[in-house]
């Protein structure tokens, strides 16, 4: 018998327009799930989401204004151990995201640690370019979303979804 | 001519700088999100509550190119001009800008320093329609999870 009662969905994303498309994601996800699934959250906003049972404050892994390779670093050390703290009270079976860099830590980790599944919806920002986390989460994810049809051509593989 | 200038919660004071240099004809407010820049000539503000409510008071939107705030202004009808923030350190806005100007749907403003003359276009410019292919994998998603 499994010592979780509930299974968790942990839904990773940056503060802005990514969590802006988390929350239209997640309002009109949250009523389709079973009720056995809790929903957690990840982010560097700070504002705990209505539809998330439990949410977890990270520092954004890299600055928007200057490349610093040691704040990266540190930030995903600081990620690592909140990650940690997750896996210790719940049971991730499913990591959702929707970018940026937080995703492609937690996606790895609970890949490799809890044999989650990961859904991954590329930014509605991008049409003719790859992002970053969305070249890497290619690969990664085991459901691959993209928003705008025109980003098929890059990702051949991905399921076209309309856009959030 | 109500002007509302939108930068969100990145920096992007060139913007900023050349909004509040507009000619007096246009009645300009700008929100901006800890800017170091001292207004002459326009309002500032860091942050707007009822955002919906000032964009439908303003004539035109001129924002940055978040996809959040583009695709909300386009939701709502309004003539708009897009800036791409070329401050950021990743340049990603630029997809986006280059998808609006192609379909119709706003003027792009490339360079900040041409506010003012893309602003007199703007008030002859007609938008496309703008159209959402709206979400359709929400079920999917959910039977997925679902059945873990």
């Amino acid at each position: 018998m499994t010592k979780y009662h509930k299974l968790t969905v942990l839904t990773c994303y940056g503060r802005g327009g990514h969590e802006s498309q988390m929350d239209r994601l997640m309002t009109n996800l949250y009523p389709h799930l079973s009720k056995n699934i809790e929903v957690f959250s990840v982010s560097d906003a700070i504002k705990k989401p209505c539809w998330s049972d439990e949410h977890f404050f990270i520092n954004e892994l890299r600055s928007k204004y200057r490349r610093n390779p040691f704040l990266v670093l540190s930030n995903v050390a600081t990620s690592l151990k909140c990650l940690c703290s997750i896996r210790l009270r719940s049971d991730v079976k499913c990591v959702i995201s929707t970018g940026p860099g937080i995703s492609l830590i937690a996606a790895i980790f609970f890949k490799v640690f809890s044999g989650a599944k990961i859904i991954h919806l590329e930014t509605w920002s991008r049409f003719y370019s790859y992002s970053f986390t969305g070249y890497l989460m290619y690969y990664i994810s085991d459901e691959f979303y993209v928003q705008n049809c025109e980003l098929i051509s890059l990702y051949p593989k991905a399921k076209y979804s309309g856009r959030l | 001519m109500n002007i509302l200038v939108t930068v969100g919660t990145t920096s992007f004071e060139s913007l900023v700088k050349h909004a509040d240099n507009l000619p007096s004809c246009y009645n300009v407010l700008i929100q901006a999100f800890n800017s170091g820049h001292i207004c002459k000539n326009a309002k500032l503000i860091d942050y707007i509550d009822d955002i919906d409510t000032a964009y439908l008071n303003a004539d035109i939107v001129v924002t940055h190119a978040g996809a959040g705030s583009v695709y909300r202004l386009l939701e709502l009808g309004k003539k708009i001009i897009v800036v791409p923030n070329f401050e950021r350190v990743d340049k990603h806005q630029e997809d986006i800008a280059y998808f609006v100007e192609e379909q119709g749907y706003s003027l792009v403003l490339w360079d900040v320093s041409l506010l003012k003359k893309v602003l007199i276009e703007c008030e002859e410019f007609e938008p496309s329609p703008y159209v959402p292919d709206a979400f359709f994998k929400v079920e999917e998603i959910a039977e997925i999870i679902n059945s873990l």
